[in-house]
């Protein structure tokens, strides 16, 4: 873990050093967002996700402008940095169905121009823990990014919008009660792969004005060559459904069905939920 | 002193393209009329992933080439000045559109610093 952060930061100082970088931007946000959480075991529950963030871009391969007032193609090379620290909070850790969070620390390749997908590329280190931090682990790894539009003909607007994440990393359990019942309390790092896909498609047509858009997302994460004890008990993979109808006036409708690995009751929930921010409050 | 928005090409140009359903479609023009929407947020258009934090804002690039595109394609905007790229441009949108502070005002604003529309050619 901490040759990983090592090897993070470094990268970061040289980046921060480098001389052929042309500008940099730096932003930060804060979001938190009451929801109202009823798991298939439990009463309804009081939540709150949460987001802080901070991140910063660096373009090199900048080209002079063209001697001309019209505007060519874009077309961008750009690494950038930032962190994200996400979960969901409430006031009992054994009621919470999302029992998860997360400090994201990553750098990227970046690359835009207007008739490509929009991908990016690089290392990430996560730190992952439930709520209560009972269970805790890190993982230093390498991630892929893309957005695919479909286009309706003739506008500016898409018909759907694919995105897909996917990682591949070295994974050091420091806290972790199932596997240490297992494989004793010498647990070793191990290599896991997760994937998420999105698919964003607005509704407006066949639901109807009230709604915006249906979010449907599946996330997947497998450990490669698990010991056996591991497989037989079942930790070797676990997976999420998320199904989000969005309504006018930031309302939101959504059912969510499974496990995270620091979260292994599996649970389906169904919220009904608003959202705002309160960024001000916390900077 | 701070952008207005106002009735001007620049915040013409800002609204027709999000708003128009032949253009990014990314809000109804009945619920924000124009004269009203220069304080609508870009983090409550449609673009926004809100159902999970796992993409990190990564969408707000992809609208911002289509804004790109859209507005000089249809409006065929000069540079306000000729040092300016298409780039430096094209990152300040993406910055607003993954902000949740930014305003269509603030939209705005940057279009008329970077752009120079047909009524000041």
């Amino acid at each position: 873990m901490r040759q990983g952060i090592a090897a993070l930061g470094t990268a970061l100082a040289a980046l921060l050093l480098t001389g052929v970088t042309v500008s940099a931007e730096e932003s930060r946000q804060a979001e938190f967002s009451p929801t109202i959480l009823s798991a298939e075991s439990d009463s309804t529950v009081l939540g709150l996700s949460y987001e802080l963030a901070s991140s910063g871009r660096r373009n090199f391969a900048a080209p002079p402008a063209p001697d001309s007032d019209a505007w060519e193609d874009p077309e961008i090379d750009a690494l950038e940095w930032g962190y994200i620290l996400k979960g969901v909070l409430t006031g009992n850790p054994d009621d919470n169905p999302e029992n998860f969070a997360e400090l994201d620390l990553h750098l990227n390749y970046s690359r835009l121009a207007l008739d490509l997908p929009v991908q990016e590329f690089g290392a990430v280190y996560k730190y992952e823990a439930d709520q209560s931090f009972d269970n805790k682990q890190s993982l230093v790894g390498l991630r892929y990014t893309a957005h695919i539009s479909r286009m309706v003909a003739g506008t500016y607007r898409t018909s759907g919008d694919l995105f897909v994440r996917a990682t591949l990393g070295k994974v050091s359990p420091i806290s972790d009660a199932a596997r240490e019942a297992l494989l004793g309390a010498s647990m070793e790092r191990y290599n896991r792969w997760d994937a998420i896909a999105l698919y964003k498609l607005p509704t407006r047509d066949w639901l109807g004005d009230f709604s915006e858009d249906l979010e449907i997302s599946y996330r997947y994460f497998e450990e490669i060559s698990p010991p056996d004890a591991v497989r037989e008990a079942g930790l070797d993979s676990f997976d999420y459904l998320s199904v989000v109808l969005n309504l006018k006036n930031n309302l939101f409708v959504a059912y969510t069905e499974g496990e995270l690995p620091t979260d292994l009751d599996e649970d389906k929930t169904f919220k009904l939920g608003w959202s705002w921010e309160l960024g001000e409050l916390v900077r | 002193m701070s952008y207005q928005w106002r009735n001007n090409l620049a915040c013409q140009a800002t609204y027709k393209i999000l708003s128009g359903r032949h253009k990014m479609d990314q809000f109804d023009p009945e619920d924000y009329p124009l004269a009203q929407a220069g304080n609508l947020k870009l983090r409550d258009l449609r673009f926004r992933i809100t159902s999970t934090d796992a993409f990190d804002g990564f969408e707000a690039k992809q609208t911002a080439l289509l804004f790109f595109r859209a507005l000089r394609d249809d409006y065929s905007p000069r540079k306000e000045s000729r040092e300016m790229t298409s780039n430096d441009f094209l990152l300040t949108l993406v910055e607003l559109f993954r902000s949740d502070e930014k305003t269509l005002t603030d939209l705005a604003a940057t279009v008329d610093d970077f752009c120079k529309f047909e009524d000041e050619f």
